[in-house]
Protein backbone atom coordinates (compact mmCIF):
# COMPACT_ATOMS: atom_id res chain seq x y z
CA UNK A 1 0.00 0.00 0.00
CA UNK A 2 1.31 3.64 -0.80
CA UNK A 3 0.47 6.67 0.57
CA UNK A 4 -1.00 9.53 -2.26
CA UNK A 5 -0.52 13.03 -1.91
CA UNK A 6 -4.18 12.98 -0.61
CA UNK A 7 -4.65 10.21 1.82
CA UNK A 8 -4.44 12.58 5.31
CA UNK A 9 -1.67 10.16 6.81
CA UNK A 10 0.92 11.60 4.07
CA UNK A 11 3.69 13.62 5.28
CA UNK A 12 3.01 17.26 4.36
CA UNK A 13 5.58 18.86 2.03
CA UNK A 14 8.13 20.83 3.78
CA UNK A 15 8.28 24.66 3.41
CA UNK A 16 11.52 24.36 1.48
CA UNK A 17 10.11 22.01 -0.70
CA UNK A 18 6.95 23.83 -1.68
CA UNK A 19 9.37 26.88 -2.25
CA UNK A 20 11.83 25.20 -4.21
CA UNK A 21 8.73 24.19 -6.40
CA UNK A 22 6.84 27.17 -6.41
CA UNK A 23 10.29 28.78 -8.20
CA UNK A 24 10.63 26.14 -10.68
CA UNK A 25 7.09 26.93 -11.88
CA UNK A 26 4.36 24.90 -9.55
CA UNK A 27 1.58 27.15 -9.45
CA UNK A 28 0.22 24.73 -6.57
CA UNK A 29 2.58 25.25 -4.47
CA UNK A 30 2.90 28.87 -4.01
CA UNK A 31 -1.36 27.99 -3.10
CA UNK A 32 -0.25 25.86 -0.39
CA UNK A 33 1.99 28.33 1.24
CA UNK A 34 -0.36 30.94 1.55
CA UNK A 35 -2.79 28.76 3.02
CA UNK A 36 -0.14 28.05 5.00
CA UNK A 37 1.14 31.02 6.74
CA UNK A 38 -1.92 33.63 5.88
CA UNK A 39 -2.84 33.69 9.13
CA UNK A 40 0.84 33.79 10.75
CA UNK A 41 1.94 36.88 9.00
CA UNK A 42 -1.50 38.33 9.34
CA UNK A 43 -1.18 37.47 13.39
CA UNK A 44 2.42 39.31 13.05
CA UNK A 45 1.14 42.68 10.75
CA UNK A 46 -1.84 43.13 13.07
CA UNK A 47 0.04 43.42 16.19
CA UNK A 48 3.04 45.02 14.40
CA UNK A 49 0.94 47.92 12.45
CA UNK A 50 -1.91 47.81 15.09
CA UNK A 51 -4.70 48.46 12.48
CA UNK A 52 -6.50 45.65 11.49
CA UNK A 53 -7.16 46.91 7.68
CA UNK A 54 -3.70 47.90 7.33
CA UNK A 55 -2.47 44.69 8.53
CA UNK A 56 -4.64 42.96 5.74
CA UNK A 57 -3.11 45.59 2.97
CA UNK A 58 0.18 44.45 4.40
CA UNK A 59 -0.12 40.95 4.72
CA UNK A 60 -1.25 41.22 1.10
CA UNK A 61 1.70 42.92 -0.09
CA UNK A 62 4.27 40.19 1.72
CA UNK A 63 2.23 37.22 -0.73
CA UNK A 64 2.54 39.21 -3.30
CA UNK A 65 6.22 39.90 -2.66
CA UNK A 66 6.52 35.80 -2.38
CA UNK A 67 4.84 35.30 -5.31
CA UNK A 68 6.99 36.94 -7.22
CA UNK A 69 10.26 36.44 -5.81
CA UNK A 70 12.55 34.20 -5.81
CA UNK A 71 13.54 32.35 -2.63
CA UNK A 72 17.06 30.99 -2.61
CA UNK A 73 17.59 27.48 -0.77
CA UNK A 74 20.09 28.99 1.44
CA UNK A 75 17.92 28.81 4.83
CA UNK A 76 14.61 28.38 5.86
CA UNK A 77 11.92 29.51 4.06
CA UNK A 78 9.73 30.91 6.70
CA UNK A 79 12.71 33.22 7.68
CA UNK A 80 12.81 34.31 4.23
CA UNK A 81 8.75 34.84 4.88
CA UNK A 82 8.91 36.93 7.64
CA UNK A 83 11.93 38.86 6.66
CA UNK A 84 10.05 40.02 3.80
CA UNK A 85 6.86 40.85 6.80
CA UNK A 86 9.33 42.54 8.81
CA UNK A 87 10.49 44.61 6.12
CA UNK A 88 7.09 45.73 4.61
CA UNK A 89 5.54 46.52 8.13
CA UNK A 90 8.56 49.05 8.62
CA UNK A 91 8.00 50.51 4.82
CA UNK A 92 4.24 51.07 6.41
CA UNK A 93 4.91 52.34 9.25
CA UNK A 94 7.33 55.06 8.02
CA UNK A 95 4.67 56.30 5.47
CA UNK A 96 2.57 56.78 8.31
CA UNK A 97 5.14 58.30 10.51
CA UNK A 98 5.43 61.28 7.87
CA UNK A 99 1.52 61.88 8.28
CA UNK A 100 1.00 61.06 11.36
CA UNK A 101 2.85 61.80 14.86
CA UNK A 102 0.04 60.87 17.53
CA UNK A 103 -1.48 58.10 17.29
CA UNK A 104 -4.04 57.63 20.02
CA UNK A 105 -5.60 55.01 19.16
CA UNK A 106 -3.06 52.87 20.08
CA UNK A 107 -3.59 54.11 23.75
CA UNK A 108 -7.36 53.02 24.09
CA UNK A 109 -7.60 50.04 21.91
CA UNK A 110 -4.76 47.58 22.22
CA UNK A 111 -3.03 46.90 18.44
CA UNK A 112 -4.40 43.64 17.06
CA UNK A 113 -8.05 43.93 18.58
CA UNK A 114 -11.78 45.55 17.91
CA UNK A 115 -13.43 47.30 20.47
CA UNK A 116 -15.83 44.10 20.62
CA UNK A 117 -13.05 41.94 21.49
CA UNK A 118 -11.49 44.03 24.15
CA UNK A 119 -14.80 43.43 26.13
CA UNK A 120 -14.55 40.21 26.59
CA UNK A 121 -10.74 40.25 27.26
CA UNK A 122 -8.82 39.78 30.40
CA UNK A 123 -7.45 42.55 31.98
CA UNK A 124 -3.84 41.11 32.03
CA UNK A 125 -4.18 40.54 28.08
CA UNK A 126 -5.96 43.95 27.98
CA UNK A 127 -2.42 45.65 29.76
CA UNK A 128 0.00 43.48 27.23
CA UNK A 129 -1.49 44.48 24.20
CA UNK A 130 -1.60 48.07 25.40
CA UNK A 131 2.29 48.20 26.62
CA UNK A 132 3.23 46.47 23.14
CA UNK A 133 1.06 49.05 21.08
CA UNK A 134 3.58 51.77 23.15
CA UNK A 135 6.76 49.95 22.11
CA UNK A 136 9.26 51.30 19.99
CA UNK A 137 8.86 49.33 16.61
CA UNK A 138 12.34 47.91 17.53
CA UNK A 139 11.36 45.42 20.26
CA UNK A 140 7.77 45.12 19.25
CA UNK A 141 9.36 43.32 16.15
CA UNK A 142 11.69 41.01 18.25
CA UNK A 143 9.37 40.00 20.72
CA UNK A 144 6.79 39.63 17.72
CA UNK A 145 9.36 36.91 15.69
CA UNK A 146 10.95 35.42 18.79
CA UNK A 147 7.52 35.13 21.15
CA UNK A 148 4.50 35.44 19.05
CA UNK A 149 6.30 33.52 15.93
CA UNK A 150 8.29 31.32 17.39
CA UNK A 151 11.24 31.60 15.36
CA UNK A 152 14.73 30.60 16.32
CA UNK A 153 17.04 33.81 17.72
CA UNK A 154 19.06 33.45 14.98
CA UNK A 155 16.24 33.39 12.25
CA UNK A 156 14.99 36.66 14.26
CA UNK A 157 19.02 37.68 14.02
CA UNK A 158 19.48 37.24 10.24
CA UNK A 159 15.60 39.06 9.96
CA UNK A 160 16.72 42.51 11.53
CA UNK A 161 20.41 42.11 10.74
CA UNK A 162 22.05 42.05 13.70
CA UNK A 163 24.29 39.05 15.96
CA UNK A 164 22.84 35.80 17.84
CA UNK A 165 23.94 38.03 21.12
CA UNK A 166 22.33 41.45 20.42
CA UNK A 167 19.08 39.81 19.49
CA UNK A 168 19.29 38.31 23.14
CA UNK A 169 20.54 41.80 24.73
CA UNK A 170 17.39 43.33 22.95
CA UNK A 171 14.77 40.61 23.95
CA UNK A 172 15.89 41.10 27.39
CA UNK A 173 15.63 44.86 27.22
CA UNK A 174 12.76 44.72 25.32
CA UNK A 175 10.90 42.41 28.29
CA UNK A 176 11.87 44.69 30.89
CA UNK A 177 10.09 47.40 29.03
CA UNK A 178 7.34 45.87 28.85
CA UNK A 179 6.90 45.00 32.21
CA UNK A 180 7.60 48.50 33.38
CA UNK A 181 4.79 49.75 30.84
CA UNK A 182 2.20 47.25 31.85
CA UNK A 183 3.14 48.44 35.20
CA UNK A 184 3.17 52.02 34.41
CA UNK A 185 -0.30 51.47 32.88
CA UNK A 186 -1.46 50.12 35.62
CA UNK A 187 -0.77 52.67 38.08
CA UNK B 1 29.21 43.59 30.25
CA UNK B 2 29.56 41.37 33.66
CA UNK B 3 28.79 37.66 33.72
CA UNK B 4 25.89 37.99 35.33
CA UNK B 5 24.55 40.33 32.35
CA UNK B 6 25.58 38.12 29.99
CA UNK B 7 23.67 35.13 31.58
CA UNK B 8 20.61 37.29 32.42
CA UNK B 9 20.59 37.86 28.43
CA UNK B 10 19.97 33.97 27.88
CA UNK B 11 16.70 34.17 30.89
CA UNK B 12 13.44 34.11 28.57
CA UNK B 13 14.84 31.64 25.85
CA UNK B 14 13.14 28.54 24.70
CA UNK B 15 14.84 25.44 26.28
CA UNK B 16 16.28 24.63 22.71
CA UNK B 17 18.15 27.85 22.13
CA UNK B 18 20.41 26.82 25.06
CA UNK B 19 23.21 23.88 25.71
CA UNK B 20 23.03 21.91 29.28
CA UNK B 21 25.36 24.14 30.79
CA UNK B 22 23.91 27.65 30.02
CA UNK B 23 20.22 25.96 31.53
CA UNK B 24 21.93 24.94 34.11
CA UNK B 25 23.25 28.25 35.34
CA UNK B 26 20.34 29.89 33.91
CA UNK B 27 18.32 27.81 36.23
CA UNK B 28 20.27 28.62 39.04
CA UNK B 29 20.22 32.02 38.43
CA UNK B 30 16.22 31.99 38.54
CA UNK B 31 16.09 30.00 41.89
CA UNK B 32 18.55 32.23 43.77
CA UNK B 33 17.38 35.73 41.82
CA UNK B 34 13.86 36.72 42.12
CA UNK B 35 14.06 39.44 39.50
CA UNK B 36 15.39 36.89 36.89
CA UNK B 37 13.12 34.56 38.53
CA UNK B 38 9.95 37.24 37.29
CA UNK B 39 11.31 37.84 33.94
CA UNK B 40 11.66 33.86 33.17
CA UNK B 41 7.84 33.70 34.32
CA UNK B 42 7.09 36.68 32.13
CA UNK B 43 8.96 35.52 28.90
CA UNK B 44 6.89 32.27 29.45
CA UNK B 45 3.28 34.81 29.56
CA UNK B 46 4.68 36.59 26.91
CA UNK B 47 4.87 33.45 24.93
CA UNK B 48 0.77 32.03 25.64
CA UNK B 49 -0.44 36.43 24.99
CA UNK B 50 1.03 37.26 21.70
CA UNK B 51 -0.89 35.08 19.80
CA UNK B 52 0.93 33.57 16.66
CA UNK B 53 -1.97 33.44 14.17
CA UNK B 54 -5.18 36.08 13.42
CA UNK B 55 -8.00 34.94 11.17
CA UNK B 56 -9.21 36.98 8.10
CA UNK B 57 -6.82 38.47 6.02
CA UNK B 58 -6.79 38.27 1.93
CA UNK B 59 -7.79 35.77 0.28
CA UNK B 60 -5.63 33.82 -2.35
CA UNK B 61 -7.60 35.36 -5.69
CA UNK B 62 -6.57 39.24 -3.74
CA UNK B 63 -3.14 38.22 -3.90
CA UNK B 64 -2.42 36.72 -7.49
CA UNK B 65 -4.80 39.58 -8.44
CA UNK B 66 -3.00 42.10 -6.70
CA UNK B 67 0.58 40.46 -8.51
CA UNK B 68 -1.00 40.83 -11.92
CA UNK B 69 -1.80 44.48 -11.74
CA UNK B 70 1.42 45.32 -9.88
CA UNK B 71 3.30 43.78 -13.08
CA UNK B 72 1.35 46.08 -15.43
CA UNK B 73 1.50 48.64 -13.55
CA UNK B 74 4.77 49.09 -12.53
CA UNK B 75 7.22 46.53 -14.30
CA UNK B 76 8.18 45.80 -17.88
CA UNK B 77 10.62 44.19 -19.22
CA UNK B 78 13.25 46.84 -20.73
CA UNK B 79 14.37 46.43 -24.38
CA UNK B 80 12.70 43.40 -25.78
CA UNK B 81 14.36 41.24 -27.97
CA UNK B 82 18.00 43.21 -27.72
CA UNK B 83 18.18 43.23 -24.44
CA UNK B 84 21.66 41.87 -23.44
CA UNK B 85 23.26 44.22 -26.03
CA UNK B 86 21.40 47.09 -24.82
CA UNK B 87 22.35 46.17 -21.66
CA UNK B 88 25.98 46.05 -22.83
CA UNK B 89 26.03 48.86 -25.29
CA UNK B 90 23.88 51.25 -23.41
CA UNK B 91 26.33 53.41 -21.78
CA UNK B 92 28.59 53.67 -24.29
CA UNK B 93 25.83 55.06 -26.60
CA UNK B 94 24.45 57.50 -24.23
CA UNK B 95 27.45 58.46 -22.31
CA UNK B 96 28.67 57.69 -18.26
CA UNK B 97 26.03 58.31 -15.62
CA UNK B 98 25.76 61.94 -15.36
CA UNK B 99 25.20 62.19 -11.58
CA UNK B 100 27.94 62.62 -9.60
CA UNK B 101 28.24 60.27 -6.82
CA UNK B 102 28.69 61.79 -3.41
CA UNK B 103 30.03 59.16 -1.87
CA UNK B 104 28.03 59.86 1.11
CA UNK B 105 29.19 57.13 3.77
CA UNK B 106 26.67 55.56 6.30
CA UNK B 107 29.78 53.77 7.86
CA UNK B 108 32.88 54.38 9.48
CA UNK B 109 34.55 57.48 7.86
CA UNK B 110 34.64 57.93 4.04
CA UNK B 111 36.70 55.06 1.94
CA UNK B 112 36.67 53.93 -1.53
CA UNK B 113 33.50 52.43 -1.94
CA UNK B 114 31.22 54.71 -4.29
CA UNK B 115 27.99 54.70 -6.01
CA UNK B 116 27.26 56.75 -8.88
CA UNK B 117 22.68 56.36 -9.97
CA UNK B 118 21.43 57.59 -12.86
CA UNK B 119 18.58 56.66 -15.53
CA UNK B 120 17.34 56.44 -18.89
CA UNK B 121 13.90 56.77 -20.15
CA UNK B 122 12.37 54.07 -22.31
CA UNK B 123 9.25 55.26 -24.62
CA UNK B 124 7.89 54.92 -27.98
CA UNK B 125 10.51 57.38 -29.03
CA UNK B 126 13.04 55.42 -27.98
CA UNK B 127 15.72 56.20 -25.15
CA UNK B 128 17.01 59.15 -23.85
CA UNK B 129 19.07 59.72 -20.82
CA UNK B 130 17.84 61.46 -17.64
CA UNK B 131 19.50 63.94 -15.06
CA UNK B 132 18.57 65.38 -12.04
CA UNK B 133 15.10 66.77 -11.45
CA UNK B 134 14.49 65.42 -15.13
CA UNK B 135 10.56 65.41 -16.43
CA UNK B 136 9.58 61.57 -17.45
CA UNK B 137 6.80 61.38 -19.64
CA UNK B 138 3.41 59.49 -18.86
CA UNK B 139 4.27 57.24 -21.66
CA UNK B 140 7.73 56.41 -20.43
CA UNK B 141 9.14 53.77 -18.06
CA UNK B 142 12.38 54.51 -16.84
CA UNK B 143 15.74 52.15 -16.32
CA UNK B 144 17.84 52.90 -13.34
CA UNK B 145 21.95 52.26 -14.06
CA UNK B 146 24.10 52.23 -11.45
CA UNK B 147 27.54 52.84 -11.63
CA UNK B 148 29.63 51.09 -8.61
CA UNK B 149 33.42 51.68 -7.18
CA UNK B 150 33.28 47.89 -5.97
CA UNK B 151 30.94 45.55 -5.68
CA UNK B 152 28.72 45.11 -2.76
CA UNK B 153 24.67 44.76 -1.98
CA UNK B 154 22.79 47.03 -3.45
CA UNK B 155 19.08 48.02 -2.77
CA UNK B 156 17.22 51.00 -4.38
CA UNK B 157 14.47 52.50 -2.83
CA UNK B 158 11.65 55.29 -3.74
CA UNK B 159 11.06 58.26 -1.44
CA UNK B 160 13.22 56.73 1.44
CA UNK B 161 9.97 54.31 1.75
CA UNK B 162 8.64 51.96 -1.37
CA UNK B 163 11.61 49.29 -2.51
CA UNK B 164 12.07 49.27 -6.08
CA UNK B 165 14.53 46.82 -6.19
CA UNK B 166 15.13 44.06 -5.27
CA UNK B 167 11.69 43.36 -3.92
CA UNK B 168 13.04 40.83 -1.52
CA UNK B 169 16.47 39.68 -0.59
CA UNK B 170 19.33 41.94 -1.61
CA UNK B 171 21.10 42.34 -5.29
CA UNK B 172 24.83 41.53 -5.49
CA UNK B 173 26.25 44.28 -7.62
CA UNK B 174 29.45 44.21 -9.19
CA UNK B 175 31.64 46.75 -9.50
CA UNK B 176 31.41 49.05 -12.46
CA UNK B 177 28.17 50.42 -14.45
CA UNK B 178 25.63 48.29 -14.71
CA UNK B 179 21.74 48.37 -15.22
CA UNK B 180 20.00 47.43 -11.81
CA UNK B 181 18.52 44.26 -11.93
CA UNK B 182 21.61 43.19 -14.19
CA UNK B 183 21.07 40.61 -16.50
CA UNK B 184 17.25 41.30 -16.86
CA UNK B 185 16.66 44.81 -16.30
CA UNK B 186 13.47 46.04 -15.71
CA UNK B 187 11.38 49.43 -16.84
CA UNK B 188 9.98 51.30 -13.83
CA UNK B 189 6.84 53.21 -13.51
CA UNK B 190 5.79 54.82 -9.89
CA UNK B 191 1.81 54.45 -8.23
CA UNK B 192 1.46 58.10 -8.15
CA UNK B 193 3.09 60.88 -10.47
CA UNK B 194 4.74 63.62 -9.36
CA UNK B 195 8.18 64.47 -8.14
CA UNK B 196 9.96 60.95 -6.48
CA UNK B 197 13.54 60.58 -5.09
CA UNK B 198 15.45 57.55 -5.70
CA UNK B 199 18.14 56.44 -3.12
CA UNK B 200 20.53 53.28 -4.83
CA UNK B 201 22.63 52.53 -1.46
CA UNK B 202 25.58 50.11 -1.94
CA UNK B 203 26.82 48.52 1.24
CA UNK B 204 30.28 46.50 1.05
CA UNK B 205 31.47 43.58 2.44
CA UNK B 206 33.06 45.66 5.47
CA UNK B 207 29.67 46.85 6.33
CA UNK B 208 30.10 50.54 5.40
CA UNK B 209 27.16 51.68 3.51
CA UNK B 210 27.10 54.53 0.53
CA UNK B 211 24.35 56.10 -0.91
CA UNK B 212 23.52 58.11 -3.97
CA UNK B 213 19.81 59.97 -4.86
CA UNK B 214 18.20 60.80 -8.11
CA UNK B 215 15.25 63.41 -8.40
CA UNK B 216 12.85 62.56 -11.38
CA UNK B 217 9.56 64.23 -12.07
CA UNK B 218 7.13 62.29 -13.25
CA UNK B 219 4.29 63.82 -15.38
CA UNK B 220 0.57 62.52 -14.88
CA UNK B 221 -1.63 61.17 -17.18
Amino acid sequence: MSLTATDPRATPRSDEDLAAAHAAGDAHAFDVLFERYRGRVLGYTRRMLGRPELAEEVTATVFVRVLEGRWKPTGRFRSYLFAVAHRACLERLRKRRTAQRYTPWLRVVPPDRTPEEVAVLGDRQRQIDGAMGRLPEEHRTLLLLYYGQELASKEVAEIVGCTDQQVRSKLAYARRKLRALIDEEAG
Amino acid sequence: MSAKDELSDWIGLRDEELDGATRRAVAELEARDPEARADADFARELAGALGREASGGPSLAEVRARSARDDARNWRPFGGGLLALAAAGLVFVLGPPTGAPDGRDKGMGAGPALVALSAVAEGPAGLRPLTAGSAVAPDERVVFWIDASTAGSLTLVEDGATVVYPQTGAWSARAGSQAVGGDSPLAWRPDVAGPHRYTAELCVSDGRCVTHDLALEWTPE
